[in-house]
């Protein structure tokens, strides 16, 4: 009896040790990532009161709010470091333009995105801005937003193909756009006599690494001297992207005269690579969209340049559509969010990722 | 010697060596038909590949072989390189954020191990721990986006943190590593405690092991030594972020399997799963070096786990009906 007695103790002990270490460590480790993430931090907790405030409104009814439009904005992956920048130009231009815009977030989880748009629908709102997450789970929400009538729009990334006539405007990146940036940065670096490729691509078969390559392959195309010797994914992981040109290296050595990784992610892993064999620098690398670290190698001089994917550019085309259709106004049904090259001379002020 | 014994005799061989004669035939094929396959630099650049992946693997093997299993790995790597890499950038504290990092995969390692050691004394319900650490995964994961609030962690100044990834040193620590729970695993009574767990927990409890202590012991281990990778990986790449350790954990246990250890516990062992670790690491560097296309690439290395397991599982029977006759 005692011995268990003691056993259930020790147990119990061990248990509230381990939890206190964890909590405590958490606590602790918190500071420094906290600190620099003030900014983003601060566009969270002002989303918080705006979807408070929402509720609020429809059951109090105030009359303050009576001239604005309401637009309502559920974001899949509102945490994300992009969605963070993309929120606060958003939240910028309804301040500037008299809008109230509601914000929650989506949890990555198309039955909460749903739940939330009907809550919307239900107290009233004059446009929805629905940003999804994977293609497949978009088809009950895209039909409920189509029947019940209220503006709406879908942000960044493309609904499922089945109901995508039922989307009145998208507005997102073109990435095949993007590919033909990076594939004029790579004309550029050869020359006329051209030379060889190596690719570091994204993960398989999504909607990004497939048009970004097409695009790229276009351009490349038009040079014959071009060869690409390898084209392998790293998956937009920064290790395997760094593998993977430890081994292009060993591989083809000084054949190289290019490099192409898709993200600003596996940037990283190539010239951290590239760095270790003493080669960054030497080899031009180029990338296709616009992360801190591809930002911060333009700046430096280390990258020539890249697409610019801006999640400020993002957010303003998706306020401005909204409100064009909220107002009766046409729209295209793709808004593409402008892309263009980014060089040392343009990058000034912009935000990565 | 009879006809028939000398045959059997080959046969065992061949079972016994068989993944050792696997990669040396892959060794040969690749080598023949690429010229920088068997160089040093590309020896050393696979031995700096297979690292963090290889420590996760030891770490895991101890779990592993007392018959349980860690899919929280992949989390503790990313946690553990998160909070590192946070304190270096932002606190040019490397030192602190070394020990933090490693405290939290023993911390977390701990946590995985109380929870399972107190539901395996009771009725034995040994499986769990396979859901209790996938559990443990999503919410590790979960708790390095809160902390990074996704952002990306670049490092672009050197310091000590960087020493870790450079050079000879993963490739010391991975030996480093695999020499101590060697030590462990088979040199001390905590280490042999371990197989006996794996193969008979009930035994092993009746005969005077404590074996709550050990469990929670052997997840602290395999914590730590996840997190011992997230400061190599993370090092190596300069650079951290909330996905980091994503998918590794299953890199590493099929390292430990191909390796030869039985995911029913109580049979296999470190030297067994630093082969496991080459031989995958090998076999992704030979199939990159020869430039094929992925989705060959992955089915080969699917296909060539698949076999590891079956070329293990006929050893073992051989092994037993040899043993019957004579």
């Amino acid at each position: 009896m005692r011995k268990r007695t003691s056993s259930t103790v020790k147990k119990m002990i061990s248990m509230i040790l381990a939890v206190l270490m964890i909590a405590g460590l958490m606590g602790c480790g918190a500071s420094p990532a906290t600190q620099q993430n003030a900014e983003e931090a601060s566009t969270q907790e002002t989303a918080e009161p705006a979807e408070s405030s929402a509720v609020e409104e429809s059951t109090a009814g105030s009359e303050e709010t009576s001239g604005q439009t309401k637009i309502f904005f559920t974001n899949a992956i509102l945490t994300a470091p992009y969605c963070a920048l993309q929120l606060d130009a958003m939240q910028q231009y309804a301040t500037a333009n008299n809008i109230d815009l509601q914000v929650a977030d989506g949890k990555e989880d198309a039955q909460t995105q749903l739940d939330q748009i009907k809550n919307a629908v239900t107290q009233g709102v004059d446009g929805i801005i629905y940003f999804p997450g994977d293609e497949a789970s978009t088809i009950p929400v895209v039909r409920y937003l189509d029947e019940s009538g209220v503006p709406f729009i879908v942000l960044n990334s493309k609904v499922d193909e089945s109901v995508r006539d039922l989307v009145p405007s998208y507005v997102g990146s073109d990435y095949e756009e993007m590919g033909k940036m990076a594939g004029e940065l790579a004309l550029d670096a050869l020359g006329d006599e051209g030379g060889n490729i190596v690719i570091i691509n994204g993960l398989s078969g999504t909607e990004v690494a497939n048009s970004t390559t097409k695009g790229f392959m276009d351009v490349i195309g038009t040079n014959s001297n071009i060869e690409i010797l390898a084209d392998q994914p790293a998956d937009w992981d920064t290790a395997k992207a760094m593998t993977i040109m430890e081994d292009y290296i060993t591989t083809f050595g000084d054949k190289i005269d290019l490099v192409f990784a898709v993200d600003s992610g596996m940037t990283k892993g190539a010239a951290q690579a590239l760095e270790n064999a003493g080669l960054w620098g030497e080899i031009p690398v180029v990338c296709s969209d616009q992360g801190q670290f591809v930002l911060d190698a333009i700046a430096n001089g280390e990258m020539k340049g890249t697409a610019k994917q801006d999640a400020v550019d993002e957010g303003n085309l998706a306020m401005e559509t909204i409100m064009k259709l909220v107002n009766g106004e046409a729209v295209e049904t793709w808004e593409i969010v402008p892309t263009e090259m980014l060089t040392v001379d343009n990058i000034e002020g912009l935000k990565g990722y | 010697m009879t006809e028939k014994g000398k045959k059997l005799d080959i046969v065992q061989v061949l079972l016994n060596y068989g993944l050792i004669i696997a990669l040396c035939i892959i060794i040969v094929i690749v080598s023949i038909s690429t010229e920088n396959f068997l160089t040093v630099r590309n020896i050393i650049n696979i031995l700096r590949q297979v690292a963090p992946t290889g420590i996760m693997a030891l770490g895991v093997v101890a779990v592993i072989v007392a018959g349980h299993m860690d899919l929280s790995i992949s989390s503790t790597v990313t946690m553990s390189g998160v909070v590192c890499v946070s304190y270096v950038k932002y606190l040019q504290a490397d030192v602190k954020g070394i020990c933090l990092a490693l405290l939290t995969g023993a911390g977390i390692g701990l946590l995985n191990g109380a929870i399972i050691a107190n539901i395996t004394s009771k009725k034995g319900r040994k499986g769990e721990s396979f859901i209790i650490t996938y559990g443990m995964q999503a919410a590790i994961a979960a708790a390095a986006l809160l902390y990074t609030n996704g952002i990306y962690m670049n490092l672009q100044e050197k310091s000590l943190h960087s020493f870790f990834g450079k050079g000879y040193v993963p490739i010391i620590i991975f030996v480093l590593t695999t020499v101590i729970l060697e030590y462990v695993m088979k040199c001390t009574p905590f280490g042999q405690s371990i197989y006996y767990i794996g193969s008979n927990e009930a035994a092993a409890r009746m005969s005077g092991i404590n074996v709550k202590r050990n469990t929670m012991i052997i997840f602290t281990i395999s914590g730590f030594f996840a997190a011992v990778a997230g400061v190599v990986l993370t090092s190596r790449v300069g650079a951290a972020s909330s996905t980091s350790g994503n998918g590794l954990e299953l890199d590493a246990i099929a390292a430990v399997v191909v390796g030869g250890t039985a995911l029913s516990g109580g049979k296999g062992g470190v030297m067994k799963t630093v082969l496991g670790v080459i031989v995958m690491g090998v076999l992704s560097n030979a199939l990159r070096l020869l430039n094929i296309d992925t989705y060959p690439q992955m089915m080969i290395r699917g296909v060539i786990i698949i076999l590891a397991v079956l070329l293990d599982v006929f050893a073992t029977q051989f092994k037993a009906k040899g043993g019957a006759k004579a």
